[in-house]
């Protein structure tokens, strides 16, 4: 592979950006993932001359990096975040969600494979390799996740409240 | 009726994978499947219209870092110190233990000393002694008692034998 780091940063470092800062909600702690995976890619970047699928591998190793950062995030800030969402749902059954309080919701392999398709474009090939499951298991929970998302956006799916380019972090 | 097949084989179709044609042409056929595949596509931009960025301090930082220089000059920064500190740490150690043997002296190997006199009263093989050596005897004349043993001191009065006559001394004898 002749792409170097700086480049592969280049192409990548605003998809893994948004990815983290979905998953995680907030600005600092998106960076703090993004340097880390850069750095986690030059380390490996050798390794990886074989294989010559670069979004794939950079994502495999995004997809771990916040993966783990979920299992420590022992800050509450971010769980509480998610429970709030989830408050939020049973207190008031109202459809106004944001994007990133409906994607909390989910559960966290339908919240990765989304994320990864829709800010990623990876095939259900290249998220089967990053989330270690097969293809139909992929397939499944891309069904799950819209299902879900459908529900908990109904009313700004369904374009009804004229705010579909609103702009929600 | 909608099931959780159609929606997956919708789901698969808006996103360009394979998907049966017949199942497709049912999942298609459903009441619904029009404003699902609209859905989809609402859902796709509204995930996807995040355009928030990282800040560009960051973004200037990430590329020096990874520019082979600046990622050389960055593990270099990182790994300077900690040499250092080693290497500080094993001259200190090496030094150490340089001049340990200035600073103490270790004591001088046991040199095999003959004690003077001590062969001539000792048994067999005792002529070696390891212990510190002795302050070397006097030059002086031998010990009295030596004198006495050799014959050579002089008799003490009392050991004196006076000779008055030399026939009084024959009757005392007998």
């Amino acid at each position: 592979m002749n792409d170097t780091a700086e480049t592969l940063f280049e192409r990548y470092h605003v998809a893994a950006y948004r990815y983290f800062r979905r998953v995680t909600g907030r600005h600092d702690a998106a960076q703090d993932l993004t340097q880390e995976l850069f750095l986690r890619v030059v380390r490996a970047l050798k390794a990886y001359a074989a294989t010559g699928r670069d979004a794939e591998w950079v994502f495999r190793i995004a997809r771990n990096l916040a993966v783990d950062h979920r299992r420590r995030a022992t800050t509450r800030a971010e769980a509480d975040w998610a429970d709030a969402a989830s408050a939020r749902v049973e207190a008031t059954q109202v459809v106004a969600f944001g994007v990133s309080e409906a994607l909390a919701l989910l559960g966290e392999p339908e919240r990765e494979a989304l994320l990864l398709r829709e800010l990623v474009g990876l095939t259900y090939d290249e998220l089967s390799r990053v989330c270690q499951v097969g293809p139909d298991v992929v397939s499944r929970r891309l069904q799950r996740a819209r299902t879900r998302m459908r529900q908990l956006l109904t009313t700004r799916l369904r374009g009804e409240d004229g705010q579909d380019s609103r702009q929600d972090g | 009726m909608m099931t959780p097949t159609h929606i997956e084989a919708l789901s698969r179709f808006f996103d360009g994978e394979r998907v049966a044609p017949d199942l497709l042409t049912e999942s298609l056929s459903q009441p619904g499947a029009v404003e699902l595949l609209l859905e989809f596509a609402r859902l796709s931009q509204m995930v996807t219209a995040d355009t928030s960025l990282p800040d560009e301090e960051f973004c200037e930082a990430m590329r020096r870092r990874l520019r082979p220089s600046g990622f050389r000059r960055f593990l270099v920064g990182r790994l300077v110190p900690v040499a250092v500190a080693a290497s500080l740490a094993m001259t200190a150690f090496a030094i150490g233990y340089g001049l340990r043997p200035l600073l103490d002296p270790p004591p001088p190997p046991p040199v095999p000393t003959v004690v003077p006199g001590a062969g001539s009263t000792s048994p067999v093989g005792r002529t070696a002694d390891l212990t510190p050596p002795a302050a070397p005897p006097a030059v002086a004349a031998p010990p009295a008692d030596r004198r006495e043993r050799v014959g050579l001191a002089a008799p003490r009065p009392a050991d004196r034998v006076k000779f008055n006559d030399w026939r009084e001394t024959r009757s005392s004898l007998h």
